[in-house]
């Protein structure tokens, strides 16, 4: 982000420029205003300049942005001849190597009277754009910095000790007081400005009580310099300081200014404080910057942004820009590009250069031909067949963090070897609580649900489809995620009322039937297998197999485990649950199974059976006696106290039905005869007359 | 002979006379029965007496005759009386039962799918990608070397610093695609992405975001305008707006950001577009050469485009969500009202 003073900008551009156009052209050009200010006579925009364009962090860079789109001459910085003589400037400056810091200047004025008062423009601009005012010298530097992009400091070279100073990646760590009193760690690396005792400076960052100027200080020495970029970026970010300078120094300056506008700012100083220079003054740049060129083919620009414009066209565009074009041949140009201009690296720039002058407006869109293939992606496709169907079932969909609290293994007593547990941690999280990628959707859905219980929301059913990770060494990234569904629910399915007398709960049938439904569309068999979790009831644990995999759980929650998760207790009612991988999911073709011209013929019974027979087996025998048996289905189960305890009775839905004739009563019975006998005699069950 | 025949419409005159009295369903039931049983009953009685088989014939024709002009004008009349509401079953259809409910959909997903359908029926496939990812596919090959500034706008979660990370966008998706499969490739990667911020009304450290890449010969910056043109105005109505600015990615050049006319004031300024009338909805560009180098394709033969959005913002703004952070409180009563 960066302030641009609309007052300030007309210095620079044709006078009778509205501020209106201004706005205009900055949004066209790619620098999105994102805020404006009124100060009475002038207006201070807010634009948002991106990594790539630090040229524009100053008003005159701002300024050739515009005078360039509206063709009138771009504003330079005036050249200067300093005398330079590193050798006889009075403060001894030695710079460890060209990596930490690419150009060093640095001039001396003595005798300064920095009590006067800094000028009312100066002050009004820098108030304007959030920069606190110090003293005349401070003020004037921070101004120049606004105004042209370099940023300066200045010391009170009195009390530099030795005369000497160094500029070097810190060798050790120390503790730096900082403006404002602010004492900061130094670390190994850091670099640094200091005299033979102290750090007077965090390069390009800022500087140190120490040496700083006040209103009493008398010689300065004002510094204009080019650090290396990322260094700055780490320090800056480690120190968590950042400054106008930093912000600077760290998206990169063009270091080839830096001398001319350390002797504008020295003017300036001059002009209000007074004193005199020193006669010479130093600078360090053992390589300066060399021509940025390159070869734009206009056959390429063309073909990129799918537009049909001229060889001259381009020419003119770019030379409009401030760019220098020599013709190669027909079809490269080659392009000097200027030296501010620090995001040009390769010939695509040039062409964004080339669209962003010609306007995005103007390019007309055409739709491409391109002959790629769709291909299927299952497992997505697969989401939205279950998000359709539970749906259609009263489930609601709900979308919760990836991390969960980085205890809740403990909370939900999933111990080591259980294959929902993980360590999985984030090394940054925003909380504790929001720390462990999860590896189950269960605590998410739980304390979703128990959210909307607190709010009323009561009697739910909700899904989620989400990411679950854990360790896996043999992925690139040590990790690996599965994609999966979590269904929880709770309260009454149905309420009472309209012939219901009571509210018909949410059962544990319900959330196998659930489960059924889901296999069934995709048309899988899966099997479940007793298992055992800590946060289930003891006998609730089902593990479910597809193929011999196990791919997911269902439960019943234990109250006395999961109400240790906020809000939980509120859910009065049995909270029941399953998680399903999704990758195991495939659909298979299925066809038709039976037809037959004839009625199926439908009939119940009743079996008092031992509660440890599971229906599946009963079911089985009953399917065994006959071919004729096409269905079998529970209807209901029951107790009453005329049975054993370890009875109950379970109602049977049976369908028969031939190919070949309508089945009459005595068929039926016949074949009534044969299971009847065969799960008295094999599993002592009987029906109930 | 000819008596039963004048009688026959003398009675027919009587009827006609009869139902134009008649008031509800009772009296209707009574001349039903006067004339379609008691009278036609005389009338078929009468019938045995007649010997000649032809003049049999012909009676019996037109008592029938007889008989279904009765029921008819009785037909028209008893549909008059159904709406009586005196007689008729009554349903109070203003009472609903609810107690049967489709589950809600999350509006993420709903705002997704409209988007993901226009893109698949241009062609685009959908492809996922990890979401802890490593370093090198969501920043080095994405032109975003280390301790470049850009990453400051894309502040990371860390798994395992400093290679694995949790993905601060889907382009990871773009560039692990690439690496498998050579041009034409035509894709989006849905999914969610995480940037370090804290929960509050206007931020979440999570959310879902859907990136496009279009490889081939000749893609060009204008083709990369039609699809977005089509797709913005696919998702929010034909009158939408769209302007192309320019903008920076690491990985695009040129770069253009998106922005469409205000879905709620239409482009004349409100509080929703800040008074622009312009709502920032893509992010997008060619892709760099140093990207497609990086995936071993000749950035001179191939060229494509790419580009991306969030959904959060915007499916806050379609569907009137207050706060950002609601997106994943997921208050059932709110997302039962979508």
């Amino acid at each position: 982000m960066f302030k641009v003073s609309f007052d300030w900008l007309k210095k620079f551009c044709n006078k009778n420029i509205t501020y209106r156009e201004i706005l205009n052209i900055l949004d066209l050009q790619g620098f999105e205003v994102k805020g404006e200010q009124d100060f009475g006579n002038d207006k201070v925009i807010t634009i948002e300049v991106k990594a790539n364009r630090p040229d524009m962090l100053s008003h005159i860079g701002v300024a050739r942005e515009i005078c360039a789109y509206l063709g009138e001459k771009i504003p330079e910085i005036n050249k200067n001849n300093l005398k330079i003589d590193n050798d006889k400037f009075p403060i001894k400056i030695n710079i460890e190597e060209s990596k930490v810091c690419k150009r060093f200047c640095g001039l001396i004025i003595n005798n300064i009277n920095n009590e006067v008062e800094t000028p009312e423009y100066i002050k009004d601009y820098l108030e304007k754009l959030g920069i606190n005012c110090i003293n005349a010298v401070v003020d004037i530097a921070n101004y120049v910095m606004l105004d042209l992009g370099q940023p300066m400091h200045t010391y009170d070279i009195d009390k530099i000790s030795s005369n000497e100073i160094k500029i070097r990646k810190s060798d050790s760590e120390c503790k730096v007081n900082t403006l404002g009193n602010k004492p900061v760690d130094v670390q190994k690396g850091d670099i640094v400005i200091s005299d033979s005792e102290d750090v007077l400076c965090i390069a390009g960052i800022i500087g140190s009580e120490k040496s700083m100027v006040q209103k009493n200080t008398k010689n300065i020495m004002i510094e204009a310099a080019c650090f290396d970029e990322v260094s700055i970026r780490l320090t800056s970010r480690r120190l968590k300081v950042s400054t106008p300078s930093s912000f600077r120094f760290e998206r990169g300056i063009d270091e080839s200014l830096s001398a001319d506008i350390m002797l504008r700012c020295a003017k300036l100083i001059n002009k209000i404080c007074g004193g005199e220079f020193c006669k010479v003054a130093f600078d360090y740049y053992p390589y300066p910057k060399k021509k940025n060129i390159i070869d734009l083919r206009v056959s390429r620009t063309n073909d990129l942004l799918g537009i049909n414009i001229s060889k001259e066209d381009i020419y003119s565009y770019l030379t409009k820009y401030d760019f220098r074009c020599e013709n190669i041949n027909n079809d490269i140009i080659r392009v000097e590009c200027p030296s501010y201009r620090l995001d040009l690296l390769k010939e695509v720039d040039l062409i964004e250069e080339v669209a962003r002058i010609h306007g995005y407006d103007n390019i007309e869109p055409i739709m491409p031909k391109i002959t790629s293939q769709y291909n299927k992606n299952q497992v997505w496709e697969n989401m939205d067949v279950i998000r359709k169907i539970l749906r259609g079932v009263g489930f609601n969909e709900v979308i919760n963090y990836s991390f969960i609290p980085i205890d809740i293994m403990n909370t939900l007593k999933i111990e080591k070897e259980n294959p929902l547990y993980s360590e999985l941690t984030l090394k940054n999280p925003i909380a504790r609580d929001y720390a462990l990628m999860r590896p189950t959707l269960i605590y998410s859905l739980l304390n979703c649900l128990a959210y909307n219980y607190s709010r009323n929301n009561t009697d739910l059913a909700l899904f989620e489809i989400g990411r679950c990770y854990f360790e896996d060494k043999t992925k690139d990234t040590g990790c690996k995620e599965e994609d999966m569904l979590g269904m929880i629910v709770s309260g009454a399915r149905i309420k009472k009322g309209w012939g219901i007398d009571k509210d018909i709960k949410y059962n544990y049938y319900d959330i196998i039937n659930f489960v059924d439904l889901l296999f069934n569309e995709f048309g899988q068999k899966y099997e479940l297998k007793e298992s055992k979790y800590g946060f289930c009831e003891p006998g609730t644990g089902f593990d479910i197999f597809v193929s011999g995999k196990r791919v997911g759980f269902i439960a019943e929650m234990k109250k006395d485990v999961v109400n240790k998760i906020p809000n939980v207790k509120l859910i009065k009612d049995k909270i029941f649950y399953c998680e399903l991988a999704l990758k195991e999911l495939d659909e298979k073709i299925k066809k038709l199974q039976f037809e037959s011209k004839y009625p199926m013929v439908n009939r119940l019974y009743n079996i008092v059976q031992k509660k440890n027979v599971s229906a599946q087996r009963v079911i089985d025998i009953i399917k065994s006696s006959s071919d004729l048996i096409k269905s079998v289905l529970v209807r209901d189960v029951y107790e009453d106290k005329k049975m054993n305890q370890d009875e109950y009775a379970v109602l049977y839905e049976i369908d028969y039905c031939s190919k070949t004739q309508t089945l009459t009563s005595e068929q039926i019975e016949s074949i009534e005869n044969i299971f009847l006998n065969k799960l008295n005699n094999e599993l002592k069950a009987v029906i109930k007359r | 002979m000819s008596e039963i025949y004048d009688d026959i419409n003398k009675q027919k005159d009587i009827f006609l006379k009869e139902i134009k009295e008649v008031k509800n369903v009772s009296d209707l039931k009574t001349i039903k029965s006067k004339y379609l049983k008691v009278y036609t009953k005389d009338l078929y009685a009468q019938m045995k007496n007649i010997e000649s088989a032809e003049d049999k014939k012909q009676l019996g024709k037109a008592i029938n005759d007889f008989k279904k002009y009765i029921e008819e004008q009785l037909e028209i009349l008893s549909n008059n009386f159904n709406n009586d509401s005196s007689s008729a079953v009554k349903y109070d259809v203003t009472m609903i039962k609810k107690n049967i409910f489709i589950g809600a959909e999350h509006p993420l997903i709903k705002f997704y799918k409209k988007i993901e359908k226009v893109c698949i029926n241009m062609g685009f496939s959908v492809v996922q990608g990890p979401e802890m990812e490593l370093d090198k596919y969501n920043f080095e090959k994405l032109n975003i070397p280390p301790h470049h500034p850009a990453r400051d706008m894309q502040d990371t979660f860390y798994v395992t610093p400093p290679s694995v990370l949790l993905r601060s966008h889907t382009s990871s998706v773009q560039v692990r695609t690439m690496e498998k499969a050579k041009p034409p490739i035509q894709i989006i990667s849905p999914g969610t992405v995480y940037r370090v911020d804290d929960i509050d009304p206007q931020h979440t450290p999570m959310f879902y975001q859907v990136e496009g890449l279009m490889i081939g010969e000749k893609v060009s910056f204008s083709n990369l305008k039609a699809v977005l043109i089509k797709l913005l105005k696919e998702v929010f109505g034909d009158s939408t707006k769209v302007r192309f600015r320019p903008s920076y990615y690491p990985y695009t050049e040129p770069s253009a950001a998106i922005d469409m006319s205000c879905t709620e004031c239409g482009g004349s300024g409100c509080r929703t577009c800040g008074n622009s009338g312009w709502i920032t909805v893509l992010g997008s560009g060619m892709v760099h050469p140093n990207v497609l180098e990086g995936v071993g394709y000749d950035s001179e033969k191939y060229t494509g485009f790419a580009f991306g959005l969030g959904l959060n913002r915007l499916a806050l703004l379609y569907y009137g969500l207050g706060e950002i952070r609601k997106i994943y409180e997921n208050d059932i009563s709110l997302w039962r009202q979508l």
